[in-house]
């Protein structure tokens, strides 16, 4: 077997001197035809298409460019009240979907590496949450946290934590921080698995050690696992930012960008309303860059890793 | 508590196991009908239980307590994700709307499928859920089949570009939505696609591509180069190696990728919404249009929901050791 596969490669490497290189070339060109068409029309084209409408006064229709303005729409962010409030309402968004989103991840994924029956069971739960429908998971959300006819209101006052029913959604911040959490139990699960794959991967022998020199389980978390885990944390962080910067159906869903004057709004969900509802397509297009960039940026950086693996 | 001892042990252990579950069934009833058990007596038994317990288990074997205490624990996990899905979603679609007035049920008084016949009466949601199956089928299967090819060559053959290529597919699959639907709908404008099956598909087809790409040059690196060279001195072609060697050694990733394909289609509000201007409605639309704050009947948004979910669960169930797995390493969107 091992001298079948070495000459095998021996000959590979031979065949691949020769004729393969070009070979390979004309089956690249072939394979990568159909999508190639599509990445050309759906990211060289728009994102070319996109700068034409940065520098163009608003449109008539998606397709007919207005006329040059220059500048102006990108100048427009500086003094544009609502972007500002976008994005503080941004940050209020993404800040605590990362950091409870990672440290309730990582607490499930602890627990569930816990060997206990009925694990498995509830390891292939937490994919109910992700494959929901986000605006399954919102008409969900808004009856369950209904004020009148919800019952997670019913339940705290029943339970004796609170008087009357709350008005989940309604309040100023209120209604985003709900959005959030509303936001968190979709995205958790998908966190914790991550943690759960890492987990995986912890070394036995090392935790066998740390368990025979007596560390108790506080030190072994502090001191083994929590080091081991730090490039999976840094990886959930940068996914949980990259996933709720882009957060929409559920505030489209949900609230619509309301209560009062865009009080959940973030710059995706003013992005959508500026492009498609107040049809200004140029100052649309500034806003889409702001976003791309942002997360190009930011997907660039986790990958860099993992890209340069793979084509070295 | 001395746990050393081990009848100590048992019997903290028998306490705390007692005092936890004695606690959750007396909360359990409070929560259906209050009698005036407080929460915060709850909160305190609950606490101290667990501890007990896990004390008195650790002092009998390594071990033991924690990974009861881990068990518990789980079982609060299953409950925060099942509850809302359960009681709303499950047992909410069959509820009768007059049952609305008398207060929030937990279980419908007189469970009833009238909301399904009054949905399928609705046009949009009819033809929407139609539509959905028809284009996220489509889309899951032809994107499955280009990006294979699209990924195999990006993994496995040498040709200039081929790091361009890479990053353009990753680039395409972190691209937010919002950036590139106007261009896009004035292309499928100047087409004549906007609104229509086709139109939809393609729309879908160009979402899914880039995310089942990117998971499939995963896959197609982890394959051991020697098996195709071995396939191709014996004379095997380039495709037939694919198609006899690679495909069926990643027969699961690949079917896992279409998986997530069909979700992210099935899931998807932003694309469905912009290409629908009045005659080809997808059912993610038709939902939000349900959820309207002043006519919505909670009833029927639920089986729309349960409607919804029906596929991407049958999925999530069958390929759910796959898709664990390709979650966990990152496969997300």
């Amino acid at each position: 077997m091992t001298t079948a596969v070495t000459s095998a490669r021996a000959m590979g490497n031979r065949l691949s001197r020769l004729s393969i290189r070009r070979e390979s070339e004309a089956y690249a060109a072939l394979f990568l035809v159909p999508t190639a068409v599509l990445f050309v029309g759906l990211v060289g084209y728009p994102v070319l298409y996109s700068i034409l409408l940065t520098v163009s006064a608003r449109g008539t229709a998606p397709g007919q460019l207005g006329r040059f303005v220059g500048l102006q729409n990108w100048l427009r962010l500086g003094t544009d009240p609502i972007f500002a409030q976008a994005v503080g309402q941004t940050l209020m968004y993404v800040i605590p979907a990362a950091v409870f989103g990672v440290v309730i991840g990582m607490g499930v994924a602890l627990i569930l590496n816990e060997r206990f029956p009925g694990r498995s069971l509830i390891r292939a739960s937490l994919l109910i949450p992700w494959a929901l429908p986000p605006v399954v998971v919102a008409a969900m959300f808004q009856w369950f946290l209904d004020s009148r006819r919800g019952l997670l209101g019913h339940w705290l006052v029943n339970a004796g934590l609170v008087e009357q029913s709350p008005v989940f959604l309604g309040g100023v911040p209120g209604t985003l921080y709900m959005l959030t959490a509303i936001h968190l139990w979709k995205t958790v699960p998908l966190l914790a698995l991550m943690f759960l794959v890492a987990l995986q991967y912890l070394p036995n022998e090392t935790m066998q050690a740390a368990r025979i020199d007596g560390a108790n389980r506080w030190r072994r978390f502090r001191y083994v696992v929590l080091p081991f885990l730090r490039t999976t944390i840094v990886a959930a962080v940068i996914i949980q930012v990259l996933i709720t910067v882009q957060l929409f159906d559920l505030i489209f869903a949900l609230t619509g960008g309301g209560p009062g004057r865009y009080s959940t709004y973030n710059v995706y969900f003013y992005t959508f309303k500026t492009t498609f509802e107040q049809t200004d397509f140029g100052y649309g297009a500034v806003l889409a860059y702001v976003v791309t960039a942002f997360v190009v940026i930011l997907a660039l950086v986790l990958t860099r890793g993992r890209a340069r693996s793979i084509l070295s | 508590v001395n746990t050393s001892d081990p009848r100590v042990a048992r019997g903290a252990a028998i306490l705390g196991g007692a005092l936890v579950s004695v606690a959750a069934v007396l909360e359990l009833v409070q929560i259906a009908r209050p009698y005036g058990f407080p929460f915060l007596g709850w909160a305190i038994a609950t606490l101290v239980g667990m501890f007990l317990l896990a004390r008195g288990l650790n002092g009998l074997r390594q071990e033991l307590g924690a990974r009861v205490v881990a068990g518990l624990l789980a079982v609060g996990i299953l409950v925060v994700i099942v509850v809302p899905f359960g009681f709303v979603v499950f047992l909410g679609a069959f509820q009768r709307r007059v049952d609305l007035l008398t207060g929030p049920h937990v279980l419908p008084p007189s469970p009833t499928t009238a909301a399904f016949d009054q949905l399928m009466r609705i046009p949009y949601f009819d033809a929407g859920l139609r539509n959905s199956l028809l284009v996220s089928t489509t889309a899951a299967i032809v994107t499955t089949l280009l990006g294979l090819l699209g990924a195999y060559a990006i993994a496995r053959l040498r040709f200039p570009g081929r790091s361009a290529a890479y990053t353009a597919v990753m680039v395409a699959y972190m691209l937010p939505g919002v950036a590139i639907l106007v261009p896009l709908v004035a292309i499928f404008k100047g087409l004549g696609l906007i609104d229509t099956l086709p139109g939809m598909a393609i729309g879908h087809i160009a979402l899914t591509v880039p995310l089942v790409t990117w998971i499939l040059i995963g896959t197609f690196e982890t394959v051991e180069p020697e098996l195709e060279h071995a396939a191709r001195i014996d004379g095997a072609s380039r495709i037939q190696a694919l198609r006899r060697v690679v495909l069926p050694i990643t027969v699961p990733s690949v079917v896992t990728a279409a998986v997530f394909g069909f979700v992210l289609s099935w899931n998807d509000l932003l694309v469905s919404k912009v290409l629908y201007v009045g005659s080809t409605p997808m059912l993610a639309p038709a939902i939000v249009n349900l959820m309207d704050p002043i006519n919505r009947i909670e009833p029927q948004l639920s089986m729309a929901g349960l409607i919804a979910s029906v596929p991407v669960l049958t999925v999530a169930l069958l390929m759910q050791r796959y898709l664990i797995r390709g979650l966990g390493e990152g496969a997300v969107k």
